[in-house]
């Protein structure tokens, strides 16, 4: 029989506040967050009759939002078209003309999170940095990272071609890295 | 000889998917003599695990609530289906 029962009119009340953290960390936009979250609440109580009771009402409602969010960023990065893969100055800038590295990588100071207190600080760093990333970059990141899929589909999803959205995302990862060294991993560059 | 900054373009294409024979056998070349690009495979590679864990992962940080005017709005939306259902 099954275990969790959904208790559809304190959805907002018990799980509004994550929701809304899980979206925000995702697209970064207030607004967006909470109409995300209103349409997954929405399509939750439309399909309440698939909720099977094996996952928790919160996992369940956050995989609906999952959805939703992987669905807005897939629109976002189409609609926004090549923008993201013109010339981009920051990156050149990290190498000299030879193509050689300005800052070298150099060794860390610090490792990853051990413990709870540093997971919570790590996860703050980590989500200021994908913040601070430009949106056209951003969007397909996170998507890349959220939607489980091979890059082919996530392409024709978002009409790039493989070789675009490699340069996207090193164009993101690069960014992430200088981010994460210089505000988590120390070591001076 | 392939530059840094090729290097590291393959180093992230590497995290998505196989590169190509020839791209393979520069690339190996490239970090046979080059220990930045070794240290930033290395360490790209933790930090690219570790941003899936962030984005994928459980929502944590500083306990950000729905804003109030928003928490009331989707509250009625949802009172609206619910009761246009019977529900």
């Amino acid at each position: 029989m099954a275990g969790e029962r959904l208790d559809p009119p304190r959805w907002v009340e018990r799980h509004g506040d994550y929701l809304y953290r899980f979206a925000l960390a995702k697209v970064r936009r207030g607004e967006v967050a909470e109409e995300l979250v209103q349409e997954a609440l929405l399509a939750a109580w439309a399909g309440r009759e698939r909720f099977a009771g094996r996952a928790t009402e919160r996992s369940w409602l956050v995989a609906i939002l999952k959805r939703k969010v992987v669905d807005w960023l897939r629109k976002t990065v189409r609609e926004r078209g090549r923008a993201a893969t013109e010339k981009d100055a920051w990156t050149a800038d990290q190498f000299t003309r030879s193509g050689k590295w300005v800052r070298p990588p150099a060794e860390w100071d610090r490792d990853g999170p051990t413990s709870k207190v540093e997971r919570d600080e790590f996860w703050q760093v980590v989500t200021a940095c994908v913040e601070k990333l430009p949106p056209r970059f951003r969007d397909p990141f996170v998507l890349w990272h959220l939607a489980d899929k091979s890059g082919e589909e996530i392409c024709q999803a978002i009409e790039l071609t493989p070789t675009n959205l490699w340069v996207i995302l090193h164009r993101a990862r690069l960014r992430m890295y200088e981010c994460l060294s210089a505000n988590w991993y120390g070591g001076e560059r | 000889m392939m530059s840094c900054r090729r290097a590291t373009e393959l180093t992230s294409k590497e995290l998505d998917t196989e590169l190509r024979a020839g791209e393979r056998v520069a690339l190996g070349f490239h970090r046979l003599v080059c220990g930045a690009c070794r240290r930033f495979r290395a360490q790209l590679a933790e930090i690219d695990l570790a941003v899936a864990r962030t984005l994928t992962g459980p929502a944590g940080g500083p306990a950000i609530a729905l804003p109030a005017v928003a928490r009331a709005r989707i509250d009625a939306a949802l009172g609206t289906e619910m009761r246009r259902d019977g529900g």
